[in-house]
């Protein structure tokens, strides 16, 4: 009796397995016919199969949802804003408005009220349409505190001048920390609203400053105040406008053609920024892991490429919408990306720290070097060091409450202006181009020492520029190791951070602190030489 | 042996009917047709794969159970990631087990057969690996669809995020995002997991040893994928703030949810359910090893049909036996219906009205606690594998249980493990061949991501099992 015995077997259920058990039995990696094959898994075919099974699987299972989460959130906003523009065209066209667009005088007429509640109310949709959940109670919320926004700019009324628009200051910020003390630590939806509060502040302050002023001439209307607040263009993502560009570009005057080529570009960049941060920075951080910098750089990029992400697609918001930006010139705005939120070729290859800090996003820059350290200074309140402090207070207390936030921007401030003494002493003190700021031209140069002047090949002219590549090569290093400390924005399905571990003081450590060292050396050297 | 053949007539005799009748009931299998359809868009057995078509395909129709065809109707695009799933389970079994004399073979998919042969009709440890590992796939393909969009049913949009937490409870994984859940998908696994339960666990109602030993290794497959898939979310916004969010799979490779699931193989916990069933446990446990094959000497083709039919015998008993013996809460499964509605997290037509009942009774199939056989060995947890009969030692060849032998195979002539040819033929001796392959050898990797190689021939020696 052998257990052959059931081939021939009775039962009808295997009969067909017992007939062509040869052909019909996948045999899986034992199959006799390929056995020259069998040991061609050779260890480096694994490896390019792990790394390009990494990639296609990251695309699968990262890219393409992020991507897809990403449109479904951009296109009803884009189609709000494109929604409002026309509104905005066809009552203009209706009413015959002047092409020259609305001057700030008749902000409130009633004319121009219907276009100030368009902005408002397609601002307040689009809010309520990106919120998610809760999103009534959240954009009542928003409203509240607009409105005592609205009451605080009442000051301007009882008090005059500069005064008034310090303490409006004052108070929206200080009213904002309470919030967040008192109120919003325990909401958990905090996190989402901050940013808009953020941008509804600082329009405020710019609001109060401007009534100051006298740019302003007459106090906004509670209508034409909601429709600069809930304009669709800036409300969810920023960035800040001045009231003035706001009444300006009521009534879009772009052509269709430009915004639609500057759309396409905005949003390509938007795409490819959020697919960089989410998942390619990371598998480029895995593959260069043998390096501790490398490591440092790629989950910088992460960090980095997120605001680009951010302000790209704000700039394409902008773009939909017609609105132009603060502090550019207006020829730019037909350009290839139309207004400019952020310069990621600068951030990416800075020249310094401060050409960095000031193209990491442009409007807030205008708007604390226009109305803080601008102010600051135009009163000879003191000396400058005081105006660079009340900046980083002000910006610092702007962001909320975030450590973290507190921290970078400190150091930041401290390398950037350590940076900027010392190449504009080397400047001085060598006669060459080695100063923070790029010379705009070859005439505007002061230097004589120029490698535009001198040609590429003198001496001089390699020496200048070298000098120039090893403060940008320091400006990357410095960029990696101040972005790693905002990068435990990775949520884990815990809710908890990802590299609770891995956070950022692990890497500064790591690094053995060289970023303190190149930036306190820096000012150390600058004290020396002058 | 005249002993054993009269008892065994006795014994066909007396259940040839009600043999045939269990058989069509529940046969072992039945609760496991589905995993047919990972053949389904071979060109031999059916069209090509069109959502549209497939539908109507009379392969699925006799593949998928009725409860299981109306969950793929409710869902659309959710069969392309089953018929994936299914693959993916059977390479990576296939993987596993390579070196193993098991090596996870699986036959063409012939139309009311299962994939994996009759091994599955054994309580063993592969069986238990296989329901594992399919469960697993399932979980981790419908998971990942979500992501992806493809199944509509699973969308990101709001309506599924304001869902019960306690749904979220079930499944497990997603409780901590519950406060973070504006904007992305935060309940990919949550709906993979609950869907594969629906799904997968369609013919297993908990009410036999062995419908709780499929129950319970599914389970394990998706406990595994759970603890390996990671969904991370990243916020962006002007500094710092968290105006928008998007959530990604972090992924585990599903080799590394195979690893795991062989590590548990490796180390399965022999079970039963309770003292009362003991005996029929013990009978089973007695009688197996000669159904097995590994005692060629003794063992006897009739007496082996003889044990099958005792199996059954043995099934049908645990089916009649009153539920309070096996687990007391399950009482009223005895109305359960095979049609029986979704829980509320799969959108289900008409299904949604009566969940506040059915919810507390769905739960509780899987609440039973499996004893080890050893007393003295921990009880199974929640990821461990399970199996009530030891394996068949698979050296010969045995049709009727399934088992291929391992003539023929490969073995590596070193080795003192299970791929060494020791232990690998079974002590019958093998054949050693010398041939030339041609290979790809001093490969150089390239940034980035390119290897370049240069073609070489060796000798190489192949032993292989008589």
């Amino acid at each position: 009796m052998d257990y052959n015995y059931y081939d021939e077997g009775e039962d009808i259920d295997y009969i067909e397995f017992g007939e062509d058990s040869g052909g019909d039995i996948d045999y899986g990696f034992h199959s006799g016919h390929n056995q020259g094959n069998f040991y061609s898994d050779a260890a480096a075919e694994e490896k390019e199969f792990a790394v390009m099974d990494r990639l296609v699987q990251n695309l699968e299972a990262c890219v393409q949802p992020s991507l897809l989460q990403v449109a479904k959130y951009v296109t009803p906003m884009l189609g709000l804003c494109l929604i409002g523009r026309l509104l905005c065209l066809l009552y203009a066209m209706k009413r015959r408005l002047p092409p020259a667009g609305v001057s700030l005088r008749d902000a409130n007429s009633i004319v121009v009220a219907p276009l100030h509640l368009i902005h408002a109310t397609t601002g307040l949709i689009l809010l309520y349409a990106t919120l998610g959940q809760r999103m009534g109670e959240r954009v009542g919320l928003l409203l509240i505190l607009s409105t005592l926004g609205y009451l605080i700019l009442q000051l301007v009324r009882v008090y005059s001048g500069k005064r008034a628009a310090t303490s409006i200051a004052v108070l929206t910020i200080g009213s904002q920390f309470l919030y967040e003390l008192a109120i919003w630590r325990q909401r958990s939806d905090w996190p989402q609203l901050r940013g808009v509060q953020m941008v509804v502040n600082m329009k405020l302050i710019s609001l109060g400053f401007d009534l100051a002023s006298g740019q302003v001439p007459r106090m906004p209307g509670p209508l034409a105040y909601l429709g600069y607040m809930y304009s669709p263009a800036t409300c969810a993502l920023g960035p800040w406008i001045s009231y003035g560009r706001y009444v300006e570009c009521l009534v879009a005057r772009g052509k269709w053609l430009v915004t639609l080529r500057q759309l396409v570009l905005n949003m390509l960049l938007c795409l490819l920024a959020v697919a960089v941060s989410n998942c390619l920075a990371h598998v480029l951080g895995e593959m260069a892991s043998d390096s501790h910098f490398l490591l440092m750089y790629t989950e910088a990029l992460g960090v980095r490429s997120s605001h680009y992400f951010v302000s790209f697609m704000a700039q394409a918001l902008l773009v939909s919408s017609g609105q132009t930006l603060d502090g550019e010139a207006k020829e730019l705005d037909e350009g290839l990306l139309g207004p400019l939120v952020t310069r990621p070729w600068q951030i990416e290859w800075p020249r310094s720290l401060s050409v960095l800090v000031r193209s990491w996003n442009i409007p807030m820059h205008e708007w604390l070097k226009h109305y803080i350290y601008g102010g600051f200074k135009e009163h000879n309140l003191g000396h400058t060091f005081w105006a660079v402090l009340c900046t980083y207070v002000v910006s610092s207390l702007l962001h909320g409450m975030d450590l973290r936030i507190y921290l970078v921007l400190l150091f930041l401030a401290i390398f950037a202006e350590s940076e900027r003494l010392l190449r504009r002493h080397l400047a001085n003190f060598l006669d060459a181009c080695v100063a923070a700021g790029q010379c705009k031209g070859p005439d505007s140069c002061r230097s004589s020492r120029c490698p535009r002047r001198l040609g590429w090949t003198s001496g001089w002219g390699c020496l200048v520029r070298l000098t120039n590549l090893i403060f940008t090569l320091v400006a990357i290093f410095h960029l990696a190791y101040l972005g790693i400390v905002l990068l435990n924005e990775t949520l884990n399905l815990d809710g908890s951070p990802v590299g609770e571990v891995e956070s950022f003081v692990w890497h500064w450590s790591e690094a053995g602190y060289l970023s303190h060292y190149i930036g306190f050396g820096m000012f150390l050297l600058y004290l020396f030489i002058s | 042996m005249d002993i054993s053949y009269i008892f065994v007539i006795s014994l066909m005799l007396a259940l040839c009917s009600s043999q045939a009748e269990s058989k069509q009931k529940s046969g072992r299998g039945r609760g496991s047709m589905w995993w047919g359809i990972a053949k389904v868009g071979e060109p031999n057995n059916m069209s090509p794969i069109t959502t549209g078509i497939m539908y109507m395909d009379p392969a699925i129709h006799s593949t998928l159970r009725r409860k299981q065809r109306r969950l793929v109707r409710d869902n659309p695009g959710v069969l392309g990631a089953l018929v994936k799933g299914a693959n993916l389970a059977i390479s990576e079994c296939q993987h596993q087990f390579r070196n193993r004399r098991w090596n996870c073979s699986t036959r063409n998919f012939l139309r009311g057969k299962n994939l994996f042969g009759k091994i599955v009709d054994r309580g063993c440890r592969e069986t238990g690996f296989i329901y594992a590992i399919t469960s697993a796939a399932v979980t981790h393909s419908i998971a990942r669809a979500c992501s992806e969009g493809t199944i509509e049913s699973c969308t990101c949009d709001y309506s599924h995020q304001s869902r019960s937490p306690q749904a979220n409870h079930q499944a497990g994984s997603v409780a901590g995002v519950r406060d973070w859940e504006w904007g992305g998908c935060s309940d990919n696994i949550g709906f993979g997991f609950k869907f594969s339960r629906e799904f997968v666990d369609t013919g297993e109602r908990g009410r036999n040893l062995r419908e709780k030993m499929n129950l319970h290794n599914n389970e394990a497959g998706r406990a595994h994928v759970q603890a390996e898939m990671r969904q991370e979310c990243k916020c962006h916004g002007m500094s710092g703030s968290c105006t928008v969010k998007t959530c990604w799979m972090r992924l585990a490779n599903f080799r590394v949810i195979g690893d795991n699931l062989k590590a548990r193989f490796d180390g399965a916990t022999r079970v039963q359910v309770s003292n009362s069933l003991r005996q029929s446990a013990n009978a089973v446990a007695v009688v197996s090893p000669n159904a097995a094959g590994s005692n060629s000497a003794g063992s006897n083709g009739l007496l082996q049909s003889a044990v099958s039919v005792y199996e059954d015998e043995e099934r049908m008993l645990n089916d009649h036996m009153p539920d309070l013996l096996l687990d007391n809460t399950h009482l009223s499964s005895k109305i359960h219906h095979p049609n029986m509605p979704s829980p509320n997290s799969l959108p289900m037509a008409g299904a949604r009205a009566r969940n506040g009942r059915r919810q507390g009774r769905k739960h509780n199939r899987y609440h039973f606690q499996l004893n080890p056989h050893n007393p003295e060995h921990k009880p199974p947890g929640s990821k461990d594998i399970v199996y009530l009969e030891p394996s068949p030692s698979f050296c010969e060849k045995n049709l009727r249980h399934g088992i291929l032998g391992t003539h023929g195979r490969q073995c590596n002539e070193t080795s003192l493990g299970v791929d060494g040819c020791g232990l690998m033929c079974c002590g019958r001796g093998y054949r050693r061949d010398e041939v030339v392959v041609v290979e790809r050898c001093a490969c150089t990797f390239h940034w980035c991501c390119e290897v370049k190689c240069k073609l070489c021939r060796t000798k190489k020696v192949i032993y292989t099992c008589l």
